[in-house]
Order: C-alpha cells, then sequence, then structure tokens
C-alpha cells in the first residue's frame, strides 16, 4: 500500500504579526514555521496505518521554498514517513489553491497512491479547499472532516463530523480524505528518529521537472489589513451611579457610536 | 574548530583565543535544534498537564512513569554510547538537552538522576559486561537508577564517607553498611550506583540493586522546592552485593565521585540558562500588561533596568556554557573515537577542564538566583503567589548553589586547579604571573587612544582582567606558598575574578564570532549586553582584586600594587541606564530573551 500525505508548513499559531497599515504582502521576517497542524493529523493516521503491519509505504508531498525540509524532517520523516517530495518552484510564489491542486494533483498522478491523506485545512490560509480540489483533478473519491478511520479490502470507513452528530462514510480506495482533530494523538518524534531521518531522502522538483506548466493563480491576495488598533481603556468616573451611567451612554452614542 | 594543539583546561587565562575558535549557540546544527525543540514540545505535552500534582500537591512517585515517556523520545539516550542502546551525543547536544528540560522543573532533576549521575558511572567506569547489562535498559528506562554519595555525616567532604563494605569469606560478595541521604528518584529507583569504603578506608563505587535484603529506603525529604522530585534516604544493613558489582577499581571511587560531578556541573550550567530564559518568559509579558500610574511596568526605568540585567547575565552565561561545551568536544574529538577505552579517556578529558567546570556552575546557578529574585520583584505580589511560577522559580533556584558541589566548594577548586595546573608546569601560570607583576609595578606606558573598532575597549578591558587574574593569584601564591589553600577568601576572590574574565571573554568572543559572520549589525544586541556586562564587571574585579592584594600584601608594597591595578582596571563608565534601556526594548518587544 502506498499513502500520500500532503503537508503544508505554516507559521507557528502564536506568530505575532507585524503590520503598520494595510499591504499587499507580510513581512514574515522571524516567523517560526512549523508543520500545519491539520496536517499532523494526516501524518500520524499514515504512520498508524502503517504500523498495523502490512507493506505501506508513506510518502510526504509539499510545495514549498528549501526551508520546508526542516518540516518534511521533524515532522514527517522523524516521525514515520519514508520519503519526501518538495516541489520547490519559485514561480509559485503567490500560488493559490487552484493552483496548489494542481501542482499536488501532477505530483500525485506519477505514482500509484492508494491513499491521499490531507489536513481539513492550512491554518494560515484557512481555506479549506486543496484537499477537496486535488481529489476533484484525480477523479477520487474524497471524504472531508474525517475524525476516525478504517481500513478495508479496497475499500475505508471513515468517520465525519457533522452538526450535531457524526455521519458513517465508505468508499472505494484509492481515496482522498481530509483529517480533522480527534482523529488521533500525532506524536513527536524521538531523538533518534530524528537522526535516522537524515538517512531518509527528500526528493526535490520543479514545475518543469514535472512536465508541467506553472498553473496560473485565479485569485490573487489584494490587501491585508491589521485590525483596527484598540484605543486606551476610558474610565467613566462619577460617585453617582445615574449620573454615570448616563455619560456612558452618551459615550457609546456619541463617541463610540454603537448604540 | 581544533586548530589549536590540544587546549588544556585554564588555558585561556594565558592566551588570547580567536572568535572562530569558540562553540556558541548559534553554531547549532539543524539537528540540535530539532532536538531542543522536541525537548520543549515534551515538556508541553507530558509535563504542562501533571504541573500541579507535581509541583505543587508534591506526587513524586509521577517521576517513575514521566522517565517512561522521556525514555520513549530517546531522551533518557544521549549520554549513553550507540553500542549501549544510547546516541553518545556530544556535550554540546547534552547540554542544550539540560537547558531545554529546565523548563519541566522537578523533572529535571528527576531527569538528571537517571540519565546523568544514575547512568555515567557505568559509561565512563564499567566494565564491559556491565556496560551490557545496564545501558540498554537505562536508555529505556526499563531499569530506574540513581546515585548516593552524600551521607548524614559527610556532604562536601564527600571522601569522609562511614558507609563500609567488606569482603565476605568465600570472596563473592561485599556486605554494605551505612546511611545515604538526598537520594533522588530513592523513592522508585531499582539500582544504585554508591559509595563505600572497604575495609573502612578504600573509597570504592557499588552498582547496589535496590531490591537487596537489608535496603530501606526513607521517607520523601519536606524540600523547599523541586517537590515532585523524589528525594529520600537510602540505609543499607548486612547488604550483600555480589563482587561483579564493584564500579571501578578498588579505592578509586573518588574518580568516579570528582568525575560525575564535573559533569553535572557542566549539565546544570545549562539548565540553569534554560532558567533565566523561562523568568524572562513568564515576567515580561506581565510588565507589558500590568498598568500602574497611567503606564504599564516595562516603561518605567528601575523595571527596564532588572530586564536588562537578567538578560545579559543569561546572554553571558549562556556564552560561558556553550563554549565549555566546545572546549569538552573538541578535545574529545582529539581521542580515537574506536579505541575500547574512548569512554573512560573522555571523562578525563572532562576532568582537564574542571575549572570551566566549576566556573560554569557557579556563574549560571547565581546569574538564575538573580532572575529569580528580580523576576519575584517585577512580577510584585504576583510573584509571591503561586498563581505565577516565579514563586516556583524562586524556591527551586535555591538548591542549585547547593547541589553538584556548594558553590564555596566550586569557587576553591577554581583557583586551586589553576595553582595545580601551575606547579605540574601544565599551565606556564606562574611566568605569565612574573611579567605581569613587573609590568604593574614598573613604570605606566601611554599609548595614544585612538578611535576604537567594534567591541575594542571590551577587549581591552579583557585582556586586563586576565593581568588581574595573573597578577593578584601570583602574587598570592608567592606570599602564601603552600598555605595559599587555607586562604578561603583570597582563593573565592580569585575565582570571581577568574570566572568574571570567562564570563566576558566568552561574551565577547561570541559577539565578534557573530558580527564577522553576519555583519556588525547582527551583534549590537549582543554588543550592548557585552559592554554593560564588561565595564560592570570591570568594576567588581577591581574592588576584589583590591582586597586580595590587602589581604597579601601592605605598606609600601601593597601601595605600588593598587597603583599598578589601578591603571589595569581604569575605563570610563559607561550610560548604563541607555544601555539598560536598549536592552530592555528588544526583549519586551519579543516578550522572551532574544539575540535580535
Amino acid at each position: 500500500m502506498k499513502i500520500a500525505v500532503c503537508i503544508k508548513q505554516v507559521p507557528d499559531s502564536e506568530t505575532r504579526i507585524k503590520m503598520s497599515g494595510p499591504t499587499t504582502e507580510l513581512d514574515q521576517t522571524g516567523f517560526t514555521r512549523v508543520l500545519n497542524p491539520y496536517d499532523a493529523y494526516a501524518v500520524e493516521e499514515a504512520v498508524k496505518i502503517k504500523e498495523a503491519g502490512g507493506d505501506v509505504e508513506i510518502v510526504a508531498v509539499t510545495i514549498g521554498p528549501e526551508t520546508v525540509k526542516e518540516t518534511l524532517k521533524k515532522d514527517c520523516l522523524a516521525v514515520g514517513c519514508d520519503r519526501a517530495l518538495l516541489i520547490d518552484d519559485p514561480a509559485l510564489q503567490g500560488a493559490d489553491e487552484a493552483a496548489i491542486a494542481t501542482v499536488l494533483a501532477a505530483v500525485l498522478q506519477k505514482d500509484s497512491f492508494d491513499l491521499i491523506l490531507c489536513g481539513i485545512k492550512s491554518i494560515d490560509d484557512d481555506s479549506g479547499q486543496v484537499g477537496i480540489m486535488v481529489a476533484e483533478k484525480l477523479g477520487l473519491p474524497h471524504v472531508s472532516t474525517i475524525t476516525h478511520l478504517e481500513l478495508g479490502d479496497g475499500t475505508l470507513t471513515a468517520h465525519r463530523e457533522i452538526e450535531g452528530g457524526k455521519e458513517i462514510v465508505t468508499a472505494s480506495l484509492p481515496a482522498l480524505l481530509t483529517c480533522q482533530k480527534g482523529l488521533n494523538e500525532p506524536r513527536l518524534p524521538s531523538l533518534p528518529n530524528i537522526m535516522k531521518a537524515n538517512m531518509k531522502p527528500i526528493e526535490t522538483m520543479t514545475c518543469a521537472d514535472l512536465g508541467l506548466e506553472v498553473p496560473a493563480a485565479k485569485t490573487k491576495i489584494k490587501m491585508y489589513h491589521p485590525p483596527a488598533a484598540r484605543g486606551a481603556c476610558k474610565l467613566v468616573e462619577n460617585d453617582d451611579p445615574a449620573a454615570a451611567a448616563r455619560e456612558l451612554a452618551r459615550l457609546l452614542n456619541e463617541e463610540a457610536k454603537v448604540i | 574548530m581544533a586548530d589549536q594543539k590540544n587546549p588544556t583546561g585554564g588555558e585561556f587565562l594565558l592566551r588570547e583565543t580567536a572568535p572562530q575558535d569558540v562553540f556558541t549557540p548559534e553554531d547549532f546544527s539543524e539537528n540540535q535544534r530539532m532536538f531542543a525543540q522536541t525537548v520543549e514540545d515534551f515538556v508541553i505535552r507530558t509535563i504542562e498537564p501533571v504541573r500541579e500534582e507535581l509541583e505543587y500537591k508534591g506526587n513524586t512517585m509521577l517521576g517513575k512513569d514521566l522517565l517512561k515517556k522521556a525514555a520513549e523520545m530517546g531522551l533518557l539516550m544521549a549520554d549513553i554510547p550507540e553500542a549501549y542502546g544510547g546516541m553518545g551525543s556530544d556535550k554540546a547536544t547534552i547540554m542544550l538537552i539540560s537547558e531545554k528540560m529546565a523548563e519541566s522543573g522537578s523533572f529535571a532533576v528527576t531527569h538528571g538522576a537517571q540519565s546523568g549521575i544514575g547512568t555515567l558511572p557505568i559509561v565512563y567506569f564499567g566494565t564491559e559486561e556491565q556496560k551490557k547489562h545496564y545501558l540498554p535498559r537505562l536508555a529505556t528506562a526499563d531499569l530506574l537508577t540513581c546515585y548516593a554519595l552524600t551521607e548524614p555525616g559527610s556532604g562536601s567532604d564527600a571522601l569522609a564517607a562511614a558507609t563500609t563494605a567488606k569482603l565476605t569469606d568465600d570472596g563473592k560478595h561485599y556486605v554494605l553498611n551505612g546511611t545515604k541521604q538526598y537520594i533522588s528518584n530513592a523513592g522508585y529507583a531499582e539500582m544504585v550506583i554508591l559509595f563505600a569504603k572497604i575495609d573502612g578506608d578504600k573509597f570504592t563505587g557499588f552498582i547496589v540493586d535496590l531490591g537487596a535484603e537489608g535496603v530501606t529506603i526513607g521517607a520523601e525529604e519536606k524540600k523547599m522546592g523541586f517537590k515532585g522530585s523524589s528525594t529520600c534516604a537510602i540505609t543499607l544493613e548486612d547488604v550483600k552485593v555480589p563482587v561483579e558489582n564493584l564500579l571501578g577499581e578498588v579505592g578509586k571511587g573518588h574518580r568516579i565521585a570528582f568525575n560525575i560531578l564535573n559533569v553535572g556541573r557542566f549539565k546544570l550550567g545549562a539548565s540553569t540558562v534554560g532558567g533565566c530564559k523561562l523568568v524572562l518568559k513568564h515576567t515580561v509579558p506581565y510588565t507589558k500588561q500590568r498598568h500602574q500610574f497611567g503606564q504599564p511596568l516595562c516603561n518605567f526605568g528601575l523595571i527596564r533596568r532588572k530586564i536588562a540585567e537578567v538578560t545579559a547575565h543569561t546572554f553571558v552565561a549562556e556564552s560561558m556554557v556553550y563554549r565549555t561545551a566546545g572546549l569538552l568536544d573538541d578535545a574529545i574529538a582529539t581521542l580515537d573515537k574506536s579505541a575500547a577505552d574512548f569512554d573512560y579517556q573522555s571523562i578525563q578529558k572532562v576532568e582537564d577542564f574542571s575549572i570551566e567546570c566549576s566556573m560554569i556552575k557557579v556563574f549560571a546557578t547565581e546569574a538564575m538566583a538573580l532572575a529569580a529574585e528580580e523576576g519575584v520583584q517585577m512580577l510584585g505580589g504576583y510573584g509571591y503567589c503561586q498563581e505565577y511560577p516565579l514563586e516556583r522559580y524562586y524556591r527551586d533556584e535555591r538548591v542549585n548553589r547547593i547541589f553538584e558541589g556548594t558553590n564555596e566548594i566550586n569557587r576553591m577548586i577554581i583557583p586551586g586547579m589553576i595553582m595545580k595546573k601551575a606547579m605540574t608546569g601544565e599551565l606556564p601560570f606562574l611566568q605569565a604571573a612574573q611579567a605581569v607583576a613587573q609590568e604593574l609595578t614598573g613604570l605606566p606606558s601611554f599609548s595614544e587612544p585612538g578611535e576604537p573598532e567594534f567591541m575594542e575597549e571590551e577587549g581591552k578591558l579583557i585582556a586586563n582582567m586576565k593581568k588581574v587574574v595573573l597578577a593578584v593569584l601570583g602574587l598570592a601564591a608567592q606570599k602564601f606558598g603552600q598555605d595559599l589553600k587555607n586562604q578561603q577568601e583570597v582563593l573565592a576572590d580569585c575565582a570571581d575574578i577568574i570566572m568574571q574574565t570567562y564570563a566576558c571573554e566568552s561574551g565577547w568572543l561570541r559577539t565578534l564570532k557573530k558580527s564577522a559572520a553576519d555583519g556588525g549589525d547582527s551583534a549590537l544586541a549582543m554588543a550592548d549586553m557585552l559592554t554593560l556586562y564588561v565595564h560592570e564587571a570591570m568594576d567588581k574585579v577591581g574592588i576584589l582584586a583590591r582586597n586580595v592584594l590587602a589581604a597579601t600584601v601592605e605598606g609600601d608594597e601593597l601601595r605600588t600594587y593598587v597603583a599598578g591595578l589601578r591603571r589595569l582596571a581604569k575605563h570610563d563608565p559607561v550610560n548604563r541606564a541607555k544601555l539598560h534601556d536598549a536592552i530592555a526594548a528588544r526583549i519586551i518587544d519579543a516578550e522572551c530573551y532574544t539575540l535580535k
């Protein structure tokens, strides 16, 4: 069995983004980069399938710059993936979900994967589209937001979260699944496994290597707006509660313009 | 960086070191950075959920399960050679793991007892059979160990132990009797590395099965801090230990004990650097949120001064710790790794740097004491309450200055070892001291001041500090001769001068290395801290040296030396408030220790 796990390196959720005003590009210097937490569920699920036995190969697939290799090594190869594919193409800078999905589909098509696992979304762009688009481009069945997975002979049964309950879905393999929190508890890489990951291959390629023309983005980020700065707290001081309330109402109405 | 012909401990005083030859935290490899991240993640995931139970309810038995979890992550493997199920990591890696383990609080002590002092005696002094038998299981925590040196009647004077061992008539066993106390992990350990005197006089190491008949584990000590770490006494009554469990050589237990302490010292240095960083992490955000007199605390000069002082001490301590790691790793790298006695030889290399190990132990634990003290103060009433971790750091920190050799004992070791090396000719200390003495008592030379280069002024001060060391320790050695070892105040003051010199030089070399690698601007934060630190240190050195001189010579001789000293220690004051402000600004912005 061959499993592909599509991952993305994202800024750490505690990253403090500094913006002085609206901008078309974020200043990313000093960002700490980590594996997208939802992708960690996908990696862990693949590793659990491998550990359950049988001949399983896990390939981590990603798009990004050279620096993504750290994430591939520590969070994929050191926790049990066998090898990694990195599409490092400067022309993909600014690529949108559709373009990313096109490239991923092209890479995944080169090999015959029985199962493709993705996180439900990445915590930076938060669009939740890429996995599903890849499935569509590859003509595969997909199940999104899974919280439980069982594999049968050429089939799978997945649980997915729906409002107020769960849905149990079956599908045939090959298939693409997007993974949700609750699916498993991702492990940390152990120190010896980090050392062993040094020996596992990371293959780097460009769109040209894939025989693919760089797909044009269908959407473009026009502007990032910082949230409005919080003004200083104004304390209404008056010993007479009724007068204080009147003053507060006046301020809310005339200055804050919220009532 | 192994360019110098076999550098030896204490040699930094007698020669110039090139910035590119020192190891700095900026030199960590990708693997090392990943290890560090893994330890941080381990603490968040495994320790944080049991923090309350461990630290505030004092459930010491949790340590057992936590050790198993740490073992799954490979966190007990770093010190064990690859051939016995470990990773055989270099000292820089081991120290980085210790630094990151600091956030695990009491578990850091538990971890150190298992993977450090409880394991290393076998790594360094065990026979092939002992290594094969114990080390793989110690790496996986299938066997839990501890280390017993201290007794009710012998602490710093470890060799005065009263525990005895007597060979049985059939020559198959030793019978051990005595009591060991303050033994970390004793509450659940299954074996112990223990020292006893064969026939009452030959101090020797043993591996003792704690399940053996005659072993009693005492109640948990009610300690001031590290309340989640198990600490009990172990009493031995006619405990039979197979002769195969003798560790090292008969009568050579002191070799094990002192060398293991050395390792404990450099690890503690690293872990207290981690502690200093934690103080900043848990106080600086508070100083931004807390408003008084209409502004956040971090706007006030006296709070900024505290942040800057703690940060500068952290930076200097960190520079010393990892410079020492580099010295140890370079020295060990000169050995043949395939040699059968590689591990034994490597501990001898560590021993050669016992001066540095003692310095980083004393300096970093005292930096942590300062950090905890100022951290509590910055938090005010909240610092006194358990809602914030500072209350705990303040208690936990205290023992760092007591264990692994008290800071007093370590201060005696620093000049003591230098004199020992001077006497054996290993360090040409006395010759250098004589030259400086002539300079000091001679006529001053005047040089034209030019426009100083980056960090040049600090470099000159550091070079002068070295001369001060040579002058005062050399003079004390000359005047007191054999009696110098009894002049504890003189020795302690000399130790402080030596330590300040190593501290300043380590930070200075690191700053120069950074600026050479990434341009002067990249090292501005380091340069501010170093400028602040070196000037402050030079003032301290001046006072310490005067005290040593006054305790050593008198009359005209004293006046001549003091005049010479004044020339060496002379420096224009720096605008400390401005430096404090600049240093604090970076930390306040980042809300944690940073060098950017």
